[in-house]
């Protein structure tokens, strides 16, 4: 991944609900390839606060294939310094630091394939599904979609009238069902169940939506609870493991447990070159690189977004949160930096 | 061989007779191909099970708690014991009735009695049932032997504009549309009369003359043949009224009729306004086939029924009936249905190929050809050429 930072200009804001905002951008002719996105990816924003550099990625929420602007949709995250700023003061006319997309957690619809798509959303985890529902609407005529959503009331239904007429217009091909942790007593909206998802509700959802193809995919896209109970159930119902993909979104994260660490001497392939450092014990792989003056990509900082991975060549590290990882591409020597300690007293890692 | 001007005979007399043409057959055209498995209904609860023969491999499919299907050799990894038989339900677990390895759903070996004395070492997860893919398409289940099997899309895509323009899925199935029959000739010969175009107006006279069979229009797309013929006039003129059984709702006016396509290999579809069934051959011998049928119809009340039967009882008497009119119970040319006629048929020409005297015959430019066409197929997936 490169780690060059564009100035993009907001042509539009749009208010989705009461909080959430969507904010699309210009992209000048010249930049479009280089901010082609595949369905479920990340741009990463910049901003300065208070002089300091800050990073948060948000995930695109649209399809590349409908001749949309690119957009994301934010929900300010009471603690989000990047997006509270983004959806109260943000105007269209108005640049904004952008990177170009990225991200591993993604659909690629396959045209001559017949496929079953789960969707687990919840809140503003919406972005990538609808990214990916659209797409796979749009380019695998075959698929069939599965979207259970979860929100606390009808009113925080982020894309409810979108996903209205996407469900009309393909009616034999996708279905959404809508599960809400506080119902208003007077709202007209009447959700598929109240509650939350859980593994009992995954159960129940399974068997009332079972798959015409066989060829199954699940995608997970809500807080860390959420995603583990889905995952869980599917588990537990015998779903293997490489047709489930997970992202974290919003809320409780994971609780980042202590890992141990040694210092350490890191051999560094960095984009082709050969790179010495060391580093110290509790630092992040992520922090020594940039502590030499390197500007590795980074994002999120919080081991969801994938932005900083890397490969390891040699020794070993201890991860921290490593959710935008499967447990393939870990077996398979990925790390994520930014969540990594050294291990062993020496260390090889590539970044490409 | 003497061959005639249309090309006839593509395959030599020993392909409908041989056992040698029969297993080759069996292993490169019934197995390496997808075998029509069932109807998506024959499964529906989690630990639920069939087992088809799909060429040389014995395949079963069952629901996981998921709801997905998984397919599996039906092999014991031990020493290769048929794990389930026919259909049924299974709880957690598929113990092989010999020695009692278990396998678990996903096909894994959890256990192997005394492991520790018998066998010191064994990697456990080195002995999991072998795979094979499982699909459903058109609501009907699929299996192909091989795990990585190509898409059952890319297999039937380009033949499916070809087909029916509605959803068979959306059909009901009726006990009295189910029939097997074991006949006496070879599986090629049943599918050479089921898309020979020449015999429909003769041999079919009187059963089959609610399509116009002067209209059909018919091609192979790829190995697998597609066909279709529109209602008869005097039956268009008032299909709604007349239909012997409620219209299957979804086919525009002016396409009425029937399709009638054969999947590869010897997997017949007959598509029409008021019926859905499967057409499925199974070879058994050189000179003798199993045909199962399946039908489904509109998802009706059975008043509906009733009343469309008794509407429409006069007109078909009218219309309806026997070639010959000998008695029905020993002559299938005087029985008035169809499939008598066309078993008959096979049977007869099957025999004759014993004959030192048998001939292959001119065969007719358009009628026949693709009879001509399915010997092609043949001949090329015997000689592994696809
Ligand atoms: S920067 Fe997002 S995972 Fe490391
Ligand atoms: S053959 Fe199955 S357990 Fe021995
Ligand atoms: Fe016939």
């Amino acid at each position: 991944m490169r780690n060059i930072i564009y100035s993009l200009r907001v042509s539009e804001v749009i208010s989705e609900t009461k909080h959430a905002k969507t904010i699309r951008f210009d992209v000048p002719a010249e930049l479009k390839e280089e901010f082609f996105w595949k369905p479920g990816q990340h741009i990463t924003i910049e901003l300065d606060v208070n002089g300091e550099k800050v990073r948060r990625p948000f995930t695109i929420s649209a399809a590349p294939s409908r001749g949309k602007a690119l957009q994301i949709t934010v929900k300010p995250n009471p603690d989000g310094i990047v997006s509270k700023f983004l959806c109260t003061k943000v105007k269209a006319g108005q640049r904004l630091d952008v990177m170009p997309p990225f991200g591993g957690f993604t659909l690629e619809p396959q045209k001559d394939q017949q496929r079953t798509l789960y969707f687990f959303a919840g809140g503003s985890g919406i972005t990538p599904a609808i990214a990916m529902i659209e797409a796979a609407l749009d380019k695998e005529p075959r698929a069939k979609l599965f979207l259970l959503y979860a929100n606390r009331t009808a009113d925080d239904i982020i894309f409810k009238e979108q996903l209205e007429q996407l469900e009309e217009h393909f009616s034999s091909r996708l279905e959404v069902r809508h599960i809400l942790s506080k119902p208003s007593m007077w709202s007209m909206f009447s959700p598929w169940k109240s509650g939350r998802i859980t593994k009992d509700v995954t159960v129940e959802y399974l068997s009332e939506c079972r798959p015409v193809a066989q060829n199954t995919q699940y995608f997970i896209c809500g807080p860390g609870t959420m995603n583990a109970d889905v995952r869980k159930a599917l588990q537990n119902c015998d779903v293997p493991t490489d047709r489930i993909h997970a992202e974290s979104f919003g809320g409780n994260l994971e609780t980042q447990k202590e890992v141990s660490s040694v210092p350490a001497l890191l051999k560094l392939d960095y984009y082709g070159e050969a790179i010495e450092l060391e580093v110290a014990k509790g630092q992040s792989i992520m922090n020594a690189v940039r502590a030499a003056g390197l500007e590795p990509p980074y994002s999120c900082q919080s081991g969801i977004c994938g932005a900083c991975r890397a490969q390891i060549k040699s020794g070993a590290v201890n991860m921290q949160a490593r959710m935008a990882l499967e447990d393939s591409e870990v077996a398979k020597g990925a790390i994520l930096t930014c969540q990594s300690y050294a291990k062993t007293a020496e260390l090889s890692i590539s970044f490409k | 061989m003497s061959t005639h001007s249309n090309g006839m005979p593509v395959l030599p007399k020993e392909a409908y007779t041989s056992q040698e043409w029969f297993d080759r057959e069996q292993a490169q055209i019934f197995s390496k191909t997808w075998s029509l498995a069932g109807f998506r209904e024959d499964i529906t609860e989690p630990g639920q099970y069939i087992s088809v023969q799909a060429g040389l491999n014995n395949i079963f499919i069952v629901m996981g708690r998921d709801h997905r299907l998984r397919a599996f050799h039906n092999i014991c990894r031990h020493r290769g014991t048929q794990l389930l038989r026919a259909e049924g339900k299974t709880q957690k677990a598929i113990t092989c009735p010999y020695h009692d390895w278990t396998y678990d759903l996903e096909g894994n070996l959890i256990s192997v009695p005394e492991q520790e004395k018998e066998f010191p070492g064994i990697d456990l997860s080195c002995n999991g049932l072998k795979k094979a893919s499982v699909d459903i398409w058109r609501g009907m289940l699929w299996v192909h032997p091989d795990e990585n099997a190509p898409s059952i899309i890319n297999w039937f895509g380009e033949v499916e504009p070809y087909l029916a323009p509605y959803d068979p899925a959306g059909l009901i199935e009726t006990e009295e549309g189910y029939s097997k029959h074991e006949i006496k000739a070879n599986w090629k010969i049943i599918v050479e009369n089921y898309i020979d175009g020449y015999h429909l107006a003769h041999l079919h006279s009187h059963t089959l003359n609610m399509y116009d069979h002067s209209k059909i229009e018919c091609e192979f797309i790829g190995p697998h043949f597609a066909f279709w013929e529109p209602l008869a006039d005097f039956y268009a003129a008032e299909v709604e009224k007349v239909t012997p059984m409620p219209l299957i709702p979804g086919i525009p006016k002016d396409k009425m009729g029937a399709w009638v396509p054969m999947l590869f290999p010897g997997i017949g579809l007959g598509e029409s306004e008021n019926s859905w069934s499967t057409f499925h051959i199974t070879p058994i011998a050189p000179d003798r086939s199993m045909v199962e049928i399946r039908t489904r119809v509109a998802n009706e009340s059975t008043w509906a029924f009733t009343k469309a039967a008794m509407a429409s009882a006069s007109f078909w008497d009218k219309h309806l009936g026997a070639k010959y009119n000998e008695d029905p119970k020993v002559d299938p040319m005087s029985s008035g249905d169809f499939m008598q006629e066309d078993i008959y048929a096979c049977e007869q020409q099957q025999k004759s190929l014993q004959s030192p005297y048998f001939e292959h015959g001119p065969s007719s430019k358009h009628g026949e050809k693709p009879v001509r066409d399915h010997q092609r197929v043949v001949a090329e997936w015997v000689e592994c050429k696809p």
